[in-house]
């Protein structure tokens, strides 16, 4: 036999059999290439995988967290989605690399550690302590089992024993805190000369060949777009609600109709259950047995055995089994729809049917219910006031818009016939364009688009009705302008003005560099302050960092100055905005003093910098890891 | 070579037996044996492990309940001593250097922070214990003690840390040009984060420096 296979060997027989065995090892190596990374993939760390639902999970938590901290305050500006997914992520990427970490490193809890934690959750206590049953039921309803969640929190441990081990040993001496209230607690004593461009300012001065001249390099300033005037009708409902009026027995009709579907809440109910427990993908025969089974117990306790000793031995749910079933109370919507269902089917004392689950094959006991909680007529007789007064105005802005409809559509050329049938006054707009106006009818974009419609614009008929929320508008075009450029004479003013504060800019700029000259060459603050257009202001022991009624760039740039030398104060000259200017003169830089601060504020100081070294040491940790790990991100997917 | 017919094979193989089979039954040994020792070794290493854990998190309790030096102390070295190559040892003398710098013992401080940069766990933690030594030496003064203590190969991840120390130290020394480089470089370091960056900013704009402005 061996001799026959090895003859064979040398021939087609070999051929066919290496073939075979190759196929499957060549095809797999093409799969993984074609296929490459899953596209739930977000990134890999050293292999190991985050998937992009991982990312949105920890996105949405975090989200929650900022709208649960600010409410409406929450700008969306602020705050980007793009870049709060890319933080998620990088907080997950940052997790994996402290888990590997610390599990490399050797970091380890040993099992009485990890029983206390466990032990010390409050979620897990009942009655103030820890109770086993509500520990396996949570973790149950969770999906988890209890080694996944054990190792969880092992991790989560170690993680923290490391960073609270690197952050909080951060070491800080007084040198430290001495250098940083040095530049903190600094003062500086300095004064300054404020221009103004007002002083300037003289549109007088502004030439008329200036002007042509910027007028003729600036046509784009002067373009005004093609442009409409509207005239129109308006109904409103606001009017209208205040004709409306709602009888106490309507009120009380409607309440009658709705009060069963609206404001009854059904009374919550005590159940016990006896779970079957049958895997989802079970075969019929299977839930067939468990339905058997149950059918049988059911017709036992018809007969007058105790539903809770059958639970006690046969159920499959260890979290109420010994307790004879029991769940206590359930309300809507906690249960499965299935057991739910049935459990609200049932008067007190009954025994459902059988009922499938994806649990298995339930019995359930309902053992008291709560009576149904009817919301009284005085609780809600205003609201249902309100909705009727709604319905009815909606009712008759309804037909007022038809009718409305049908005055404009049949007299298409004008609005007079719908304003008299319907005595609504004619109103009028101001100019707008294709951009609409920041105020009035025509800032809504609807109005604008019919206004600018062909049949409208082109053919100057009425528009139809408008819905703009709570009001309906009629539109026809009044009057029509093309595109144009302005004439300078129409624009005169404007440009003279904007010259003359160019100008007025310039000369206050020139002004502060010549101030600045001549403090350096020694002149005295006092004289100069004499010029028009300057004014000069003393600014003593200022304190960096704390508020003081002068301009902001000028403390700034006081702050950033070099140190004035022993004979001649440092000059610089600064601009304010605004077309201000200033020109600082600094005397004086007095170093913050560690004598003069009490105890508790050092301690804010060496706090400040033990946090600052602590996060520092961490993200140091971090960003070393993450060059030393493979760390790959697919950017299209977050 | 060539066999005649099956027994002549059966032959060959208890031939080719008698010539390897010690060689073989050897080998087998050898390697079960491999297996079992690895896992003793590795079951050995993970319960040191947790003895560690469970010393060090005694330790901890103390350290956070501020008890007196001595007990501090005697336990903090009885873990190094007994578990010098575990991260605990490394980051029980972080706490040792802390608490003795605290009670304004530099010297002692030194000797733990100095352990660590020698025998401590892992490059990273060599790092920080590193940049933490030239700290306290600084504070006592001592400030090429502080920069030799921060030579070192690679600075990965702590780039803009190593750079932000020696601007302090130089700027102790009044060398405030060496003191402006180091600190724009720790600007430029890719693992510089807001609030130290703003710190750093700080001590350039006091020595009248524009932070944003490029080098001269």
């Amino acid at each position: 036999m061996l001799l026959a296979i090895r003859d064979r060997a040398k021939g087609w027989f070999a051929w066919v059999i290496i073939v075979l065995i190759a196929i499957p090892f060549a095809f797999f190596g093409v799969y993984n290439y074609l296929s490459g990374p899953s596209p739930n993939i977000a990134a890999q760390v050293n292999g190991e995988d985050i998937l992009v639902s991982e990312v949105t999970n920890r996105y949405r938590q975090q989200r929650q967290q900022l709208e649960a901290q600010f409410g409406d305050q929450l700008d969306p500006a602020i705050f980007d989605d793009d870049e709060m997914r890319r933080n998620a992520l990088e907080q997950l990427i940052n997790e994996r690399l402290l888990a590997e970490y610390v599990d490399k490193r050797g970091l380890r809890i040993s099992d009485e550690r990890l029983r206390a934690l466990v032990r010390s959750q409050e979620v897990f206590h009942e009655d103030g302590r820890f109770s086993s049953a509500r520990y396996e039921q949570l973790l149950r309803n969770a999906g988890m089992r209890p080694e996944v969640y054990e190792a969880r929190v092992r991790n989560a441990e170690v993680i923290e024993q490391l960073q609270l081990g690197v952050f909080g040993t951060a070491l800080v001496t007084n040198s430290d805190i001495e250098r940083l209230i040095r530049i903190d607690r600094q003062s500086r004593d300095f004064a300054y000369l404020a221009i103004d461009r007002q002083a300037f300012y003289d549109p007088a001065s502004v030439t008329e060949e200036a002007m042509q001249a910027f007028y003729n390099d600036n046509q784009a300033l002067f373009q005004r777009p093609e442009q409409v005037r509207l005239a129109y009708v308006e109904l409103q409902e606001a009017r209208l609600r205040q004709g409306v009026e709602v009888s106490e027995g309507d009120i009380r009709e409607r309440y009658n109709e709705v009060r069963d579907s609206r404001f009854t809440r059904e009374g919550d109910r005590a159940v016990r259950h006896i779970l079957i427990s049958v895997p989802e993908g079970a075969s019929q025969a299977e839930v067939e047995a468990a339905r058997e089974q149950l059918n049988q117990m059911r017709a036992d306790i018809a007969e007058g055995m105790s539903f809770e000793d059958l639970a006690r031995e046969y159920s499959d749910d260890p979290g109420s089994a010994n307790r004879g079933g029991d769940l206590g109370v359930i309300r809507r919507g906690q249960m499965v729809d299935e057991f739910e269902e049935a459990a609200y089917m049932l008067n007190e004392g009954e025994v459902s049917p059988p009922v499938r689950t994806p649990f298995g094959v339930h019995l359930i006991q309902v053992y008291n219910v709560e009576p149904d909680r009817v919301r009284p007529f005085e609780e809600v007789r205003d609201r249902l006031e309100q909705e009727l007064v709604a319905e009815r105005v909606g009712h008759r802005i309804h037909e007022l818009v038809e009718q409305l409809n049908n005055l404009t559509y049949e007299h298409a050329e004008s609005l007079e016939p719908a304003s008299e049938a319907m005595g609504l006054d004619i109103q009028h707009t101001d100019w707008f364009s294709r951009d609409g106006a920041d105020s009035g009818l025509a800032s809504n974009s609807a109005v604008v688009q019919q206004a600018f419609s062909d049949e409208v614009l082109q053919h100057g008929y009425n528009s139809e009705a408008i819905d703009l929320g709570g009001r309906h508008v009629v539109v026809r075009v009044e009057e029509h302008r093309p595109a144009t450029t302005l004439p300078l004479e129409e624009v005169a003013e404007e440009v003279r003005s904007r010259l003359a504060r160019e100008q007025a800019e310039d000369r206050a700029r020139e002004l502060a560099a010549e101030l600045r000259e001549r403090l350096e060459a020694g002149d005295s603050l006092e004289s100069l302050a004499e010029l028009d257009g300057v004014t000069a202001h003393e600014a003593d022991t200022v304190v960096r960092g704390s508020g003081t009624n002068h301009p902001g760039a000028v403390v700034r740039q006081a702050f950033m100055m070099s140190r004035p030398s022993e004979d001649a104060p440092s000059v610089a000259d600064v601009q304010v905005g605004n077309g201000r200017y200033a020109v600082i003169q600094l005397h004086n830089v007095t170093d913050g003093d560690i004598e003069a601060l009490d105890e508790g504020e050092r301690e804010q100081y060496r706090m400040l910098l033990q946090q600052a070294y602590g996060q520092a040491a961490l993200a140091g940790l971090l960003a070393d890891l993450r060059e030393e790990a493979n760390v790959r991100v697919y950017e299209d997917r977050i | 070579m060539s066999y005649g017919s099956d027994e002549e094979q059966i032959e060959a193989i208890k031939r080719w037996w008698r010539e390897n089979g010690k060689a073989v039954v050897a080998g087998v040994i050898l390697a079960v044996g491999g297996v079992v020792g690895w896992q003793f070794w590795d079951t050995h290493r993970e319960n040191v492990a947790r003895e560690a854990s469970n010393e060090y998190l005694v330790f901890l309790e103390q350290v956070q309940a501020d008890a007196d030096s001595q007990t501090v102390v005697a336990r903090g070295e009885a873990i190094v001593d007994q578990y010098g190559n575990t991260t605990y040892a490394t980051l029980t003398s972080f706490w040792l250097a802390q608490f003795l710098a605290e009670r304004g013992d530099y010297e002692a401080a030194e000797q733990h922070l100095r352990w660590v940069v020698q025998h401590g766990d892992s490059d990273n933690l060599r790092h920080i214990a590193r940049l933490r030594l030239g700290r306290l030496l600084l504070g006592a003064g001592e400030y090429q003690a502080a920069l030799d203590a921060l030579r070192t190969g690679s600075e990965g991840g702590f780039r803009s840390q190593y750079q932000e120390l020696r601007g302090d130290i130089y700027l102790a020394q009044g060398e405030s040009a060496a003191a402006e480089r180091a600190y724009r470089s720790a600007l430029s370091a890719a693992d510089i984060d807001g609030q130290r960056r703003s710190l750093i900013e700080l001590k350039l704009v006091d020595m009248g420096v524009e932070p944003s402005e490029p080098l001269s």
